[in-house]
């Protein structure tokens, strides 16, 4: 076979992705696309395919990216068409990024009756960095409230793309998938690349399997590669020999070889969890390139804080399950980390809240372990009087306030697109949370673009939910870090019978620090069970107490009768409220239930 | 021979109170043969299997007795006294106020202590727990019983909706004109009563704990006033009228138990009559043996011994177990060293500012 052959293989593969708000239909189009490819049959088809995990299908969203293979026949030629699917969250801008790496074009799936929100934006951008070609989908036509006219007008006027090829779909209805499929393959170009060359595959994503060791999620670039073949990953030359590659069906299925173009995975009997990374280019050992792939740019995480098992034993079964996910989930980072109330733990990084939700969740349900979490936090520059610098991620680390020149605390530029009607809530709202107005746009009648600077704390804080709730949930919000800006920032410490409880500390503006301070004791006031002592609750800014409750003592808790047979059954009364009691931490004399920890991370200022 | 108690449990009732989660079943006579057969049954049964049994005391509880014709009562205590020696001391059948047409009688058959079910003397709260009589018959069964018994025990509950300080000090004024013996007990509101109901949709308010603990020490003191000594956490008495059969339990003697649901402890054997299977013919069929570790007797005594105001005989406790409390249960001493007292060089004791938090220190033995 000649080269001409080959070169005529890539020309029959499509690369790409979706990039869509959430809602706006993009589980469903996937759904829609391995139907009617006949890549599912009917009677196998669930809901939202390539939502693998349980909290992707609940929550409607996708967190992960998962590639799937299909074929279509145009014109009487057979294509191969490889869709890896994205996240649509402001959180999970990394894992787009790193889908998009894989990809030669995107649909952009923008839905009819809502228009473009902040956060397609933030994608399509980093799809035109990446070079992608990008075809315009609009979806949910069959709505009566579908606006076609006024959503191309806005792909036009907002992102500048030329909406007059848009595809009209509807994915729920079934309505146009053949036509896109047609455009699939006529408009979006075929992978570059050299199959004589040495191999250059880009690992995506990864897994662990507990038979086959890392499986390597991968686009092969240049060359191909079978089972046998001896690699090297290019970040720490370490080498491993291929023991079986194979394609998204969209279950795993083994083939012979993966050559370039193609979308696959590798497994290598790859035990050790470090050895590979996200973003790591698999060559040759023998013969393979010198020059790696550009990669990702590593994502810095925004939002820190403590994981704790509840049951302080399971601390190794916890170490264990987080490095199982950072395999999968290339952008978490943590490091060990004690606290005088919750023992061993890790100091956990996130890109954003949903992303510490998310975490959290899969360690709950895929590893089966219950966790107390502490309150999140940004990152804080600290300026010394002596001009040294140190950066803080635990409120707990805050060096003495006599020694601290400036607290500097990360800003973001937020982008909210909303109907104009709640301009006003908007606009309160970010002046609450210390916004600074930036520019407002009217983009047409129905919509205005408003910016603000605002503190990150604030934004992880409850800005989100309170934006959904003042606005209807229509205001839509992105945003992107900053820079760094000075404020009057305290640490507020909680003491319990005297002692500071250092996983319940907290940095705050100075002007809600007390609001702050009565609400949280007031909620662990609640949360804390009377024992046998009163035990007082206190806030702090350094030595000045600004807020204080008292859990009283127990006054009662005794059995009524206990006669004869009662005390088989008594015994078991009293070992049953004793084992409900087992979830608690000892902190000094005073048991904290677990849920303490966790009642303080959602409250609200009044 | 070995001193053993014998409870009875009678499983009959004219209705059901609204606090109650005993066994009990509505009254008729087939009822009446089967379960009077039974537990006939049940005493053959163990006067066979423990022949050197001498019966110190008797209870016959429930349920209610006293809603029981005379022939019944008389049958079961005949079959006992055929069946074992029996040198009891006292011998107590509980008793409905209302429901007392043998009270007289019961003389005949030894019994020598009433307890009466008095629950509370204000109509309004009697009313609110479903109590199917009223003040003034209270007060003509309190007349009655004290007739012919000098040793007469009443119940009061605390915590009843609707009650209050003055209601309770009433109530034990009043009470102490006939009986020798109190039982004060905090309700307790168990799952599938219906209380349970009323507290879950709030039907009904009561009493709150803080509240309660205030009541409990005025009560007490006013009983102390009035010549009562408290000698467990519930129970108060004149001097010499303490329960002898109540003690047996706090004090881990043995006793034997019959009638659905009731309970028995021989050696280190606890033996349960359940009322699930109680309509098979063979006792062995619903009879559970449990037998007791050392550890887990240690916990009962702990438990038991702490609730009573002779506190824990820690000499009597390292013979029995072979090692001294502090060194079977370390933790449990160490953590709560604070809330104990030591009397009489041997006893340990619960302080009494922690007395009624009492389960919060169990736990930690359990």
């Amino acid at each position: 076979m000649g080269d001409l052959l080959m070169d005529n293989r890539q020309q029959l593969i499509r690369n790409f992705c979706i990039i869509a708000h959430i809602d706006h239909g993009k589980s469903t189009l996937a759904d829609r696309l391995l139907q009617e490819t006949g890549t599912v049959a009917d009677r196998n088809m669930k809901e939202q395919m390539l939502d693998d995990m349980d909290i992707e299908r609940e929550r409607g969203i996708t967190v992960k990216l998962t590639p799937a293979r299909m074929k279509y026949t145009f014109d009487g030629i057979e294509y191969t068409l490889n869709l890896i699917d994205t996240p649509g969250h402001v959180d999970f801008t990394y894992e787009v990024s790193r889908s998009l790496a894989a990809c030669e074009g995107a649909l952009l799936v923008v839905d009819a009756t809502q228009g473009i929100e902040a956060q397609t934006l933030t994608n399509v951008y980093l799809a035109l960095d990446n070079d992608l070609e990008i075809l315009p989908v609009i979806n949910k036509i069959d709505l009566q409230s579908a606006d076609v006219e006024a959503t191309k007008k806005e792909i036009e006027d907002i992102i500048g793309l030329d909406a007059s090829r848009a595809i009209l779909v509807s994915a729920k209805e079934g309505i146009n998938i053949d036509k896109l499929l047609v455009s699939i393959v006529k408009d979006l170009p075929p992978p570059s690349g050299s199959l004589e060359g040495p191999l250059r595959a880009l690992i995506f994503d990864s897994i662990y399997d507990n038979f086959k060791g890392v499986i390597c999620n991968v686009r092969v670039i240049d060359g191909k590669i079978a089972a046998g073949t001896r690699i090297k990953m290019m970040s720490n030359g370490k080498e491993f020999e291929c023991t079986e590659v194979g394609i998204f069906n969209p279950t795993m299925l083994e083939i012979d070889e993966l050559k370039a173009g193609d979308v696959g995975y590798i497994a290598a009997s790859i035990k050790n969890v470090e050895d590979t990374s996200v973003g790591d280019t698999i060559t040759y050992s023998l013969k393979g390139t010198t020059e790696p792939l550009k990669g990702y740019k590593k994502v810095t995480p925004m939002v820190f804080a403590g994981i704790y098992p509840a049951d302080g034993s399971r601390y190794n079964d916890l170490r264990e399950a987080m490095n199982k996910l950072k395999l999968n989930d290339a952008s978490l980072t943590y490091e060990p980390e004690t606290s005088n109330a919750l023992g061993f733990g890790f100091r956990v990084g996130f890109l954003g809240l949903l992303h510490m939700e998310i975490i959290e969740e899969r360690l709950e349900r895929e590893f089966d372990l219950d966790l107390v979490t502490t309150a999140p936090s940004v990152i804080y520059r600290v300026l010394k009087v002596n001009g040294d610098e140190v950066t803080v991620d635990n409120p707990t680390k805050l060096p003495d306030q006599s020694i601290i020149d400036k607290i500097l605390e990360p800003i973001v530029h937020a982008s909210i697109f909303s109907p104009p009607d709640y301009v006003g809530p908007i606009m309160e709202l970010c002046q609450e949370k210390r916004g600074t107005f930036i520019n407002m746009t009217y983009l047409d009648p129905t919509r205005v673009h408003i910016e603000y600077k605002i503190p990150l704390s604030e934004i992880i804080y409850d800005f989100f939910d309170t934006l959904k709730s003042r606005t209807r949930g229509y205001a839509s919000l992105d945003y992107t870090l900053d820079g760094y800006n000075p404020d009057n920032l305290v640490k507020v410490d909680f003491l319990l019978n005297g002692d500071t409880c250092d996983a319940l500390s907290l940095i705050v503006h100075r002007d809600k620090a007390y609001s702050r301070a009565r609400n949280i004791t007031e909620r662990l006031r609640e949360a804390i069970p009377r024992q046998m002592f009163e035990i007082p609750i206190q806030a702090a800014i350094g030595s000045k107490i600004i807020a204080r409750e008292t859990v009283k003592a127990v006054r009662k808790d005794v059995l009524a009768k206990c006669y004869g047979g009662d005390i088989t059954r008594k015994k078991k009364l009293l070992e049953k409220q004793k084992e409900g009691k087992k979830r608690m931490r000892q902190f000094g004399s005073v048991s904290i239930p677990s849920e303490a920890f966790m009642s303080i991370l959602k409250i609200n200022d009044d | 021979m070995t001193d053993r108690g014998l409870y009875i449990h009678i499983p009959f009732c004219s209705g059901k109170c609204y606090y109650c989660d005993f066994f009990s079943v509505a009254l008729d006579t087939e009822k009446l043969d089967f379960f009077t057969k039974k537990i006939i049954k049940e005493i053959e049964y163990f006067s066979n299997q423990y022949p050197d049994t001498r019966i110190s005391s008797i209870y016959i509880g429930g349920g209610t007795p006293s809603i029981v014709p005379y022939l019944y009562i008389e049958r079961i205590v005949k079959r006992i006294s055929d069946l074992f020696l029996v040198n009891s001391e006292e011998f107590t059948i509980e008793v409905n106020p209302g429901e007392i047409e043998w009270v007289k009688e019961y003389s005949n058959l030894g019994v020598n202590r009433i307890s009466l079910g008095v629950q509370s003397l204000n109509n309004n709260v009697l009313l609110k727990c479903g109590r199917r009589h009223n003040r003034d018959s209270i007060i003509y069964a309190l007349q009655e019983i004290s007739k012919y018994y000098d040793n007469v025990s009443c119940d009061l509950i605390l915590g009843l909706p609707g009650q209050n300080e003055n209601i309770v000090m009433n109530d034990i004024n009043e009470v102490s004109n006939y009986v020798k013996h109190i039982s004060l007990y905090f309700l307790k509101i168990g799952e599938g009563t219906k209380f349970y109901d009323f507290l879950k949709n709030k039907t009904i308010d009561f009493p709150e704990d803080d509240n309660l603990v205030e009541i409990y020490y005025l009560a007490k003191n006013k009983m102390l006033e009035l010549g009562y000594i408290r000698y467990e956490v519930s129970n108060f008495a004149k001097e010499n009228f303490q329960s002898k059969h109540n003690t047996l339990y706090w004090s881990r003697k043995e006793y034997i138990g019959v009638g659905p649901s009731a309970c028995s402890l021989i050696g280190n054997k606890r033996l349960q009559i359940s009322k699930l299977n109680y309509f098979n013919d063979k006792i062995t069929e619903y009879l559970t043996e449990e037998v007791l570790t050392l550890e887990e007797m240690a916990k009962e005594t702990v438990i038991l011994s702490l609730r009573t105001d002779y506190g824990l005989d820690l000499n009597r406790f390292e013979k029995t177990y072979g090692k001294s409390i502090f060194q079977m249960f370390p933790e449990a001493m160490e953590k709560n060293l604070k809330f104990f007292e030591f009397f009489n060089r041997n006893f340990l004791k619960i302080r009494e500012e922690y007395f009624l938090s009492q389960n919060i220190i169990f736990e930690d033995f359990l």
